[in-house]
């Protein structure tokens, strides 16, 4: 059994475990008493519990799960073959170098040769034939030192270059390796954004593909990671032509919602109110809301003040208890301040939650 | 004078290793994938992908709509880090880990998207249809969950990775030491500083004040 420990790591851990399993009375009693005597645990008891309230498994998980190993795997193959490119390229390199270094080498030790007399040579052949013994080149001879004098150094140079340049190049031979991250610089990888190691190829301007195998998902992917970039004319392009090749994915409703708040950003209120209303037309959904409040947003920077309004009530009508519902209510008053000559009795406005009224 | 000193581990590896595996089941296919075993990456991924599904849609919230980029994301940081991976903690752990802060950035990304996020960002609320509570329990309950994942967007990447492993995950504090690589002591200090600081953001909330003043 675990060791009680006073203090707050006994209490933290209690914490978490009543929120694994079941406590016994005596551990209840104790959590109870924490608790009570601790504000800051009590928070932290109550913000971990709302997080167990969520079901973080979800149906349809595994296919989830499935179809992101698949592109995955598939980058990751990409990144192995690139690297492998990579690594031949940079072997190459090296023996080019080390044996340019070594011609070089030669050249000039051969013009040094020439130019120096034999008597200068002549003391480095014992040492030469000293080491020729010691590596088992006992035939190795003082004839031959001359040769052996121009050899050595050279071969001695082109093998301590090419250790060099192995050195050097050794984090571009699995440059992926070097980019790895050691356990103490983890966060690196983890902070490199977008630009610095996409997770994805840079998307194309059109979503065309060469192998034509594209589906919905990889566009809207793909359009994901354009505007994470920044790309917005590329995320825009690569919206539209989901819509036009898959109209009938889900992928492509939600898109609707996420070209017509791009379209938004870059202060085009008309195409986004079109696209807002499309995914609405289509019926309940997750971003249904949000796709209201969008429309809304879409009329109030168009200035047709009327429209607006109607967009806000149904907001408020179809979902009172949104997170939009407050700042609905408060553009509602604001046009209603404004003077704006509404086609609705007063009191058009439904009451909500105060808290969202905020 | 020479003494003979046995090793502890001598004579008892095969004992030990299996201990470890057992302790890891996954330790095996990592060890396998990062050797290069195309199939043991993909079995290890399938086999992690609940773990970092969890931790993904934990940081972003169930439904946001990144879950799905984040989660590849997170596998192929996974992929490139995997072969960094001492053993340290469970192989699960350290995929946490790393889906942890590859969730972290990638909300904070979100984040600078969006110049204003929601008090609670509606895709969770679509969840609320299909939960047992009641409607003003699953919106605190929701606001809660956003405090602190808006508290990790501007606390220090240590203290928010702890606190994440620890409130969000709930992880204990000997297995958010051994996941984050640090001894207890740190992880310890460092999920004070993030609670301290969840306090003061709880502040401004009003179903957290009250767990403040110690009302129910």
């Amino acid at each position: 059994m675990t060791e009680k420990r006073s203090g707050h790591e006994y209490d933290e851990d209690l914490a978490v475990l009543a929120r694994r399993q079941p406590l016994v009375d005596a551990e209840r009693s104790e959590l109870e008493a924490a608790l009570a005597a601790d504000p800051t645990l009590r928070i932290a008891h109550e913000v971990g519990r709302a997080f167990d309230d969520v079901a973080f498994v979800r149906p349809g998980d595994e296919a989830l799960i499935a179809r992101v190993v698949d592109r995955t795997h598939r980058s990751e193959s990409r990144a192995v073959v690139a690297r492998r490119w990579r690594s031949a390229a940079a072997v190459a390199a090296t023996l080019l170098l080390a044996a340019g270094g070594a011609g070089a080498y030669r050249a000039g030790i051969a013009l040094r040769v020439r130019r120096t007399p034999a008597h200068d040579i002549a003391p480095t052949a014992p040492r030469l034939q000293a080491r020729a013994g010691m590596n088992g080149h006992a035939e190795a001879s003082a004839s031959v030192a001359p040769a052996a004098a121009v050899a050595s150094p050279a071969t001695q140079s082109a093998t301590q270059l090419k250790e060099q340049a192995m050195a050097w190049t050794g984090p571009h031979l699995g440059s992926t390796r070097a980019t790895r991250p050691s356990p103490s610089a983890r966060p690196a990888f983890a902070t490199a954004g977008p630009s610095e190691q996409p997770p994805t190829p840079t998307p194309p301007a059109t979503a065309s593909t060469p192998d034509g195998d594209v589906t919905a998902a990889d566009l809207f992917r793909r359009a994901g990671a354009a505007r994470r970039t920044g790309a917005l004319a590329t995320a825009s392009a690569l919206y539209e032509d989901l819509q036009a090749r898959f109209p009938a994915a889900e992928e492509a409703r939600l898109s609707h919602v996420s070209l017509g708040k791009l379209l938004l950003e870059t202060g085009r209120p008309q195409e986004a109110e079109h696209h807002f209303a499309i995914y609405l037309a289509g019926g309940p959904g997750a971003l249904a809301a949000e796709a209201a409040f969008g429309r809304g947003e879409s009329f109030e920077r168009m200035g047709r003040a009327r429209e607006e309004r109607q967009a806000w009530l149904e907001l408020l009508r179809d979902f009172p208890e949104s997170v939009y519902a407050g700042p609905a209510r408060r553009r509602i008053t604001a046009l209603d301040d404004s003077g704006l000559d509404s086609p609705n009795p007063p009191g058009d406005v439904p009451a909500g939650d105060s808290a969202n009224s905020r | 004078m020479l003494r003979l000193v046995r090793s502890p581990d001598a004579g008892a590896e095969p004992a030990g290793a299996r201990a470890r595996e057992q302790a890891d089941p996954l330790r095996a296919v990592a060890t396998r994938a990062v050797a290069g075993d195309d199939r043991a990456r993909c079995t290890l991924l399938v086999a992690l992908g609940p773990v970092l599904l969890r931790a993904v849609r934990g940081v972003l919230g169930v439904r946001h709509p990144d879950v799905e980029d984040v989660l590849q994301e997170s596998m192929l940081a996974l992929c490139s880090a995997l072969d960094s991976f001492r053993g340290d903690c469970q192989t699960s752990h350290f995929a946490c880990r790393v889906a942890i802060q590859t969730a972290m950035n990638g909300r904070r990304r979100a984040a600078r998207r969006q110049r204003t996020t929601p008090s609670v960002p509606p895709e969770e609320l679509a969840e609320m249809a299909h939960d047992e509570l009641s409607p003003a329990e699953l919106l605190a309950a929701a606001r809660r969950r956003e405090v602190l994942r808006g508290l990790l967007d501007d606390l220090p990447a240590a203290q928010a990775e702890v606190l994440a492993l620890h409130t969000m995950l709930g992880h204990s504090v000997a297995e958010t030491a051994a996941i984050t690589g640090v001894p207890i002591n740190t992880a310890r200090s460092r999920l004070r500083a993030g609670l301290g600081a969840l306090r003061e953001r709880a502040g401004a909330d009003a179903t957290l004040a009250e767990a403040v003043r110690g009302e129910p």
